[in-house]
């Protein structure tokens, strides 16, 4: 049954930014780190895509301070933030920008020797630190190299399937290795999850195709407390055509650069909708405007709005927006003549996994830093928050992971094991005809219909009724029977976690009668000062309230 | 559209096969990935290949497209393609190959910046980061292309390959890193370079690898 058995003190599954961060420090702090990535390490999550920057605020652009982006942070978040972990973020980002160029990153500069900083969407203050378009990639070679140096282990196209516990706490995990088609058991003193989100439950997103949400579902299983799962920040711009490229991110940083919306009647139409902010107000409120010219009938005939750069220099649109210059000229589009064809698209979970100032989340053991972590958004995510969040919080769950290492092994029950290796395969001795991606298909239509970027309660309840007749026809699915590089069994499993996922999602969205953020009720359109609330959710898709914690700033309307 | 892939499952097969598929997109700027895609979830094809970002910029997806290195999500597809595994790698199954050994290879190198004690903050810039080649060889996806392309290497695996050339030649231009880059290249074969210029000619970022990073 079991093909392999590895042990190590702590299993670091994801290799993304935050993944590689937490196992840097965990290897200087001298524990013994294995990183397991479903795809490839450091090429298979948001990290690598991560265009537009970094927020630190330095305050090298113009005059700035951890107060202010706190403020900003928890502001465009409508206060539900976790705030002591925005404390943390907003005074540590700088700190961790510099162990990057410590690592090999190399940021760009202005003509002084001072770090470049541009504006981003929700920040007061010249405050996101980028390398061109191409932020996240320099910060993944950096952490590649930095890893090498440590020579930490990294097992690449491993899909952890399972966590596993003993007396409540965790101790190790299962895995599918892809490769070899090998069952692994993966003995851990400490687990760290920085698997990322999981906007590949939408049928148009920005992100990878691995993003599919797993840990979301691994820390669900293992009894782990998640909250805000109901939010979901929706990119403002994205590709629209060819359909292969349909969802791909187009960088917030166009707009920091100065590109300018415009509708098929050619109204610069932010100006309805954020006079003040105009194209730099949040992702949550473009979004929504977006959204609302499209159903008025205003779009472009291809199902988009216009962002327009031709105005800027070409300078300054081939030197600072390099990647996007490809991606539309992939398309056959001249972006320093023509304007782009742009529309929403599923980007980022600001809820997750909760964790606490050291990332461990409810079950001990069991750490999460990153994307699937929740609570330092709030209801909405400032662009170039993210980066900045992943080596932050990198850093704390590697080093508190780490000190697990002086512990025993705990004990693995074997019976569950087999339980889950029999979970896993079973989808290779199917009866049915049922295919996986079919089903996938039904589940990513009816989460952008009914969950999407405008909800009802209406539209939520046939959500969770769609996704329990597919959880049923999930029964039905048979996969090919090899084992050696099976993807559809990789995608049948993920379709597994990706329902549960969704179903805490809906579930705590329909329990949110209020819009808030990027949540957002047709049939309650307003914000509800009586919502400062988190949702939180649990095992058996238990759900409960708790008033957000609040630092330094009372939420607005409330005594 | 007629497509045909390469198969292969080490594990059932004896050896390599070509599937012939017909496909009906007309989609305007189609790309290879976007076939590949089709294939498996409408036509269950189970074909095995990699890919994450779908925009160039994870170097996952690279195989041999009508023989020639090429990025799936970034090649155009054609009417008539033959899609293979990466040359010069080992093949796991389909058109995924192992980096294994390129990847030990690498780590030989020491990938890593030999930095000195002194911590650079964000204020500090040593000039010489403007160096706009610098900046630019740092832009590399690693999807080894120019490897899949290379002539040299099909022939002579002493010689490192234009990947791990470049990778060199990244530390080499960094003013912060202090080890003996340029005995290293030397090492790992530079004079076998015949500087054909064909890893420049299929590399996705438009390096000029063998006038910038060999020379």
């Amino acid at each position: 049954m079991i093909d392999d058995v590895l042990e190590t003190d702590v299993l670091v599954v994801g290799g993304g930014g935050a993944g590689a961060r937490a196992a840097i420090e965990a290897a200087r702090n001298r524990a013994r780190v294995l990183i397991v990535v479903k795809g490839l390490y450091g090429r298979s999550g948001c990290t690598v895509m991560a265009e537009g920057g970094y927020n630190a605020a330095f305050g090298f652009a113009e005059e700035d301070s951890p107060q202010l982006h706190f403020e900003d942070t928890v502001k465009g978040g409508r206060f539900l933030n976790d705030q002591r972990l925005v404390e943390i973020l907003v005074k540590e980002a700088p700190e961790r920008l510099i162990d990057l160029e410590w690592y090999g990153a190399a940021f760009d500069r202005l003509k002084t020797t001072l770090l470049s900083q541009r504006a981003f969407g929700g920040s007061s203050a010249r405050r996101t630190c980028h390398k061109g378009d191409r932020t996240g990639h320099e910060m993944m070679n950096a952490l590649k190299e930095e890893s090498m140096r440590l020579c930490i282990d990294v097992l690449e196209e491993v899909m952890v399937t399972s966590l596993l516990t003993s007396g409540g706490a965790v101790c190790g995990a299962t895995g599918y290795h892809i490769v070899t088609g090998q069952f692994l058991l993966i003995r851990a003193k400490a687990v760290v999850l920085a698997t990322g989100g999981g906007s590949r439950i939408y049928p148009v997103t920005t992100n990878p195709f691995q993003k599919t949400g797993d840990g979301y579902a691994l820390a669900y299983g293992a009894g782990a407390e998640l909250m805000d799962m109901e939010m979901v920040q929706f990119h403002p711009t994205a590709m629209v055509y060819p359909k292969s490229a349909r969802g791909l991110l187009v960088t917030e940083a166009v707009r920091g650069e100065g590109g300018r919306l415009y509708n098929r009647k050619g109204e610069r139409f932010m100006a309805a909708y954020d006079p003040e902010r105009m194209e730099l107000s949040t992702r949550d409120v473009v979004t929504r405007a977006l959204f609302t010219e499209l159903e008025m009938g205003y779009g472009t005939p291809e199902g988009g709005v216009y962002l327009d750069v031709s105005h800027l220099p070409d300078s300054i649109i081939e030197g600072k927006l390099s990647m996007m210059v490809r991606q539309f000229s992939d398309a056959g589009v001249d972006i320093r003549r023509e304007p782009m064809v742009i529309s929403p698209s599923a980007h980022h979970f600001m809820g997750g996994v909760r964790i606490d100032e050291n990332c461990e989340t409810s079950v001990r053991n069991l750490f999460a830093c990153g994307e699937v972590a929740g609570g330092v958004h709030g209801a909405n995510r400032l662009g170039g928050n993210s980066l900045a969040e992943t080596q932050v919080f990198g850093r704390r769950a590697g080093l508190a992971a780490s000190a697990r290492a002086r512990d025993r092994f705990l004990p693995v029950d074997m019976d569950r094991v087999e339980e889950e290796y029999r979970r896993v395969f079973r989808f290779t001795k199917g009866r049915g005809r049922t295919s996986v991606y079919s089903l996938r298909k039904s589940l990513e239509e009816t989460m952008w219909k009914n969950a999407g970027i405008v909800r009802t309660g209406e539209g939520l309840r046939k959500a969770l009724d769609d996704i329990r007749s597919i959880r049923k026809a999930l029964g039905k699915v048979r996969v090919e029977p090899g084992r050696r590089y099976n993807l559809q069994l990789v995608h049948a499993l993920e379709l597994e976690g990706m329902l549960t996922t969704a179903e805490m999602m809906v579930r705590s969205a329909l329990m949110r009668t209020e819009s808030r953020g990027a949540h957002y009720r047709a049939d309650y359109p307003a914000e509800d000062p009586a919502w400062v609330r988190n949702i939180l959710v649990k095992k058996d898709m238990e759900l409960s309230t708790r008033p957000s914690v609040v630092t330094r700033l009372k939420p607005e309307g409330v005594p | 559209m007629r497509v045909k892939v390469f198969r292969y499952d080490p594990l059932r097969d004896k050896k390599p096969w070509y599937q012939e598929f017909k496909v009906d997109i007309k989609e305007r700027g189609m790309k290879v990935l976007g076939v590949l895609d089709y294939l498996n979830t409408e036509l269950g094809a189970g074909i095995a290949y990699r890919s994450s970002c779908r925009s160039g910029q994870c170097g996952s997806c690279a195989i041999m497209i009508n023989n020639r290195p090429g990025l799936a999500c970034r090649t155009p597809a054609r009417d008539r393609m033959v899609l293979e595994p990466l040359k010069n790698f080992p093949v796991i199954r389909d058109l995924v190959v192992s980096h294994k050994s390129t990847r030990e290879r690498m780590a030989r190198l020491r990938p890593f910046l030999h930095r000195g004690t002194q911590r650079f903050t964000g204020e500090i810039e040593p000039i010489s980061l403007r160096k706009t080649k610098f900046k630019e060889l740092k832009d590399c996806i690693e999807c080894y292309s120019c490897l899949g392309g290379c002539p040299v290497k099909e022939s002579d695996d002493n010689y490192a390959g234009p990947t791990l050339m470049r990778l060199i030649a990244r530390f080499e231009l960094d003013p912060r890193d202090g080890a003996d880059r340029l005995a290293m290249a030397v090492e790992e074969g530079l004079y076998k370079c015949t500087t054909c210029g064909k890893c420049t000619v299929v590399c996705p970022e438009g390096f000029r690898i063998h006038e910038d990073v060999i020379e």
